[in-house]
């Protein structure tokens, strides 16, 4: 059909970035927290080996620099495994979408029953209090459309609470890559 | 996310390179093996396994010496994490690396699959060999060849880990107390086998070979939970590739997490998968390429697909159910790509269906759950034929899609000849009116009257002409007189003549002459 097109990432618009590069861009926390019963802090994966990571948005000035960074993965390439290496090595709870139902404003709510890191809500908003969100597209199937839309636009709104921190990492989300569209093939 | 002045950021985890890939080997080989390992006692003969296990898949891949790591796919498939710990573990278990390495070497595998299935027969033919060894000492007479061969003990290895009984294949023959003897060192050895841990399998990859082996045998019993967990990884389709061209056919309720894994393999990106009937109870499923077929293999009806569509063109005389994925009050199945689904009746057994690809659904009947729900994202396009174009809550979706059989194929000729390769057996007949139309409510012959109600009289005249196929007398019907055509040629070896015919200079005569009577 006339308005198909092959969806391809151009690998010219993109770089190598070491694994490395996003733990340093992260604020790391070293006191011990309490996360209530739905955030938790995993365990180290073990053996780890530190896959590299390419950048797509190449263009962007700092891209790390971000306040939602987007980590995409081909299936069982171990996203949850990256997810808890990040949660652990950074000391940032981690929310399973899999695990976790969601809705409108979880994200807050669940900082709210953060202790340890002073007010968590200031703390979020000002980078040192960064959340690692594992299996977006998972938790379509959990929390439903519905679930998961208003707690992602919700996020969106909690971000533009607080402006007065734009460049730091406040959350991590880790979520499973589609293919892209294939044209249709006529009609044998 | 992205209101207001939030700025974001993209990250894609890139598969392993070179030296990555080896230290993950490593890393998972030394957290498995033993303090007295020959892991551990023989380095180098481990670093030239594992280099011949690179050399064998860049070879299999027909990619350049040199070239493995510099290619897209090479490092798709051999940087893929789960296959480097799959490859880990295993070293931590073998022993004879030389050889393992000189058997990738001599193998000269054609599938880059196959390099991994050779050092997972390793481990099978050690085992095999350590049961025996002990088993026949005990014994009264010689063991069979098929005492806890592959076959058996991937069979055990199912059974075991869906909590059956250790049947085995029914293969093995031994008389009464040699059979007891054998039965007692089965249920000791394989809760220890290689392949599985605490009752489960040690990895996806090791999972989905014994799984695809309990779905081409039947030994799954409906029993799907694992199933469906490994359909969501690549591997399950990568084993059951191996066997589909080998093996008569797959039953069709297990087709759909087959193919779930299938479109959950990032290095299957350019794959179109067609559906038709093909025989009473049976389905053609072929895979295609860029547009030439790769691959076909049959499965019994009804079908289920799981989880998704993706860039599948189903048009079938059978029952097709959509079973969603996720918690029981949430299932959702995703259509995805540019998908068509033609049936008799289609069952819906998810909360909803997420349409993210331009789909085509059209069946005489369907049923939904209650409260189930449609949701079509932005710019997405979809067309209901049949019962659902009445029927709520389809209805309440307009029809944006134009109806796929409407649409005009690029190469006529090609698409009737593809459409009766897949919908024919090999050495089968199709039923026609004796002027060699198809007959009007055949549900076999839809396609043809829908598209080539012209075009396929004129190419079954010339092929009559041309002594390749013939017929015999039915009976009347209310169009007239029916007739079997039976063929002398194997139809998928004409789509090769119509894409190739220098290579078939018998028919080229044919060719040309079909060529200038359907047009497109």
């Amino acid at each position: 059909l006339p308005n198909r097109e092959i969806v391809r990432v151009d690998t010219n618009q993109t770089s190598d970035l070491e694994f490395e590069a996003l733990l340093d861009a992260v604020a790391k926390r070293t006191r011990a927290l309490s996360l209530g019963n739905k955030l938790r802090l995993p365990e180290s994966p073990n053996p780890f080996v530190a896959p590299t990571l390419r950048l797509l948005d190449v263009g962007s000035e700092n891209p790390l620099q971000a306040e939602v960074i987007f980590v995409k993965a081909s299936a069982a390439v171990g996203k949850s495994t990256i997810a808890n290496y990040l949660s652990k090595s950074l000391g940032a709870p981690l929310l399973d979408l899999s695990k976790i139902p969601v809705s409108t404003g979880s994200l807050k709510a669940l900082l709210l029953d953060v202790s340890g890191a002073g007010n968590p809500i200031k703390s979020f908003h000002s980078g040192k209090l960064p959340i690692v969100i594992d299996a977006l597209d998972e938790g379509r199937l959990l929390s439903g459309e519905q679930g998961l839309e208003s707690f992602l636009e919700t996020i969106g709104e909690f971000l533009n609470e607080d402006r007065s921190t734009k460049n730091r990492p406040k959350i991590i989300f880790l979520v499973v890559m589609i293919q892209p569209k294939l044209p249709r093939l006529g009609s044998s | 996310l992205t209101a207001g002045d939030v700025k974001t950021c993209r990250l894609e985890v890139s598969f392993f390179g070179e030296e990555a890939a080896w230290k993950l080997i490593h890393a998972y080989a030394d957290s498995e093996a033993t303090v007295n390992s020959a892991y551990r006692q023989h380095p180098e003969p481990v670093r030239k396994l594992i280099g011949a296990y690179f050399n064998a898949i860049e070879s299999a891949l027909g990619l350049e010496s040199g070239h493995l790591w510099l290619s897209d796919q090479g490092k798709a498939f051999a940087g893929y994490a789960p296959v480097l710990a799959a490859m880990g573990s295993l070293l931590a278990q073998l022993d004879n690396f030389q050889d393992v390495a000189n058997k990738l070497k001599e193998t000269g595998t054609r599938v880059a699959w196959d390099v991994i299935e050779t050092v997972l027969n390793e481990i099978i033919d050690r085992e095999k060999t350590k049961l025996c060894g002990k088993l026949e000492a005990q014994v009264s007479a010689p063991l069979p060849p098929e005492t806890y061969d592959r076959e058996e003990q991937i069979t055990l290895l199912a059974q075991f880990v869906h909590g059956q009984p250790l049947r085995g294949t029914g293969r093995v023959k031994l008389v009464g107390a040699d059979q007891v003897k054998y039965q007692t060192m089965i249920k000791a050895l394989v809760p220890e086998h290689p392949f599985v841990r605490n009752k489960e399998f040690g990895n996806a990859v090791l999972g989905s070979v014994v799984i695809s082996h309990a779905i081409m045998r039947n030994l799954l019993n409906g029993n799907i939970g694992r199933t469906a967990v490994l359909s969501r990884q690549p591997f399950l389709w990568r084993t059951t590739a191996q066997m589909l061209s080998k093996l008569a056919e797959i039953d069709g309720r297990y087709i759909g997490y087959v193919l779930n894994s299938l479109w959950n393999d990032p290095i299957h990106t350019n794959c179109r998968v067609e559906i038709r009937t093909s025989g009473e109870t049976a389905a053609s499923i072929s895979l295609f390429y860029n547009k030439r077929r790769a691959l076909t293999f049959v499965s019994k009806t009804p079908i289920t697909f799981y989880g998704q569509i993706k860039d599948c063109e189903v048009d079938l005389v059978g029952d097709v159910s959509l079973l969603g994925d996720g918690p029981p009050s949430l299932t959702a199945f995703y259509a995805r790509g540019s998908s068509t689904i033609m049936c008799s009746t289609l069952n819906v057994d998810a909360g909803s269906i997420r349409f993210e690809g331009d789909t085509w659904l059209e069946a005489d009947r369907v049923t939904t759950p209650p409260q189930f729900r449609i949701i079509v994202i932005n710019g997405v396009k979809v067309g209901w034929g049949g019962n659902l174009a009445t029927r709520h809550p389809w209805n309440e979706i307009g029809t944006t899609l134009p109806k796929p059989y409407e649409t005009v194929a690029d190469d006529t000729l090609t698409a009737i000849v593809v459409a009766l390769a897949q919908r024919t057996l090999p050495g089968g007949s199709v039923i026609l009116n004796d002027d060699y139309s198809a007959v009007p409510n055949d549900p076999h012959m839809r396609w043809a009257t829908r598209q080539f109600s012209t075009q396929l009289p004129e190419l079954i005249k010339l092929l009559v002409r041309h002594r390749m196929a013939s017929h015999t007398p039915l009976g009347a019907s209310d169009h007239g007189t029916k007739i079997k055509m039976h063929f002398e040629f194997a139809w998928w070896d004409l789509v090769s003549a119509l894409e190739n015919p220098e290579a078939f200079p018998a028919w080229q005569a044919l060719i040309a002459e079909a060529r200038k009577k359907i047009r497109n």
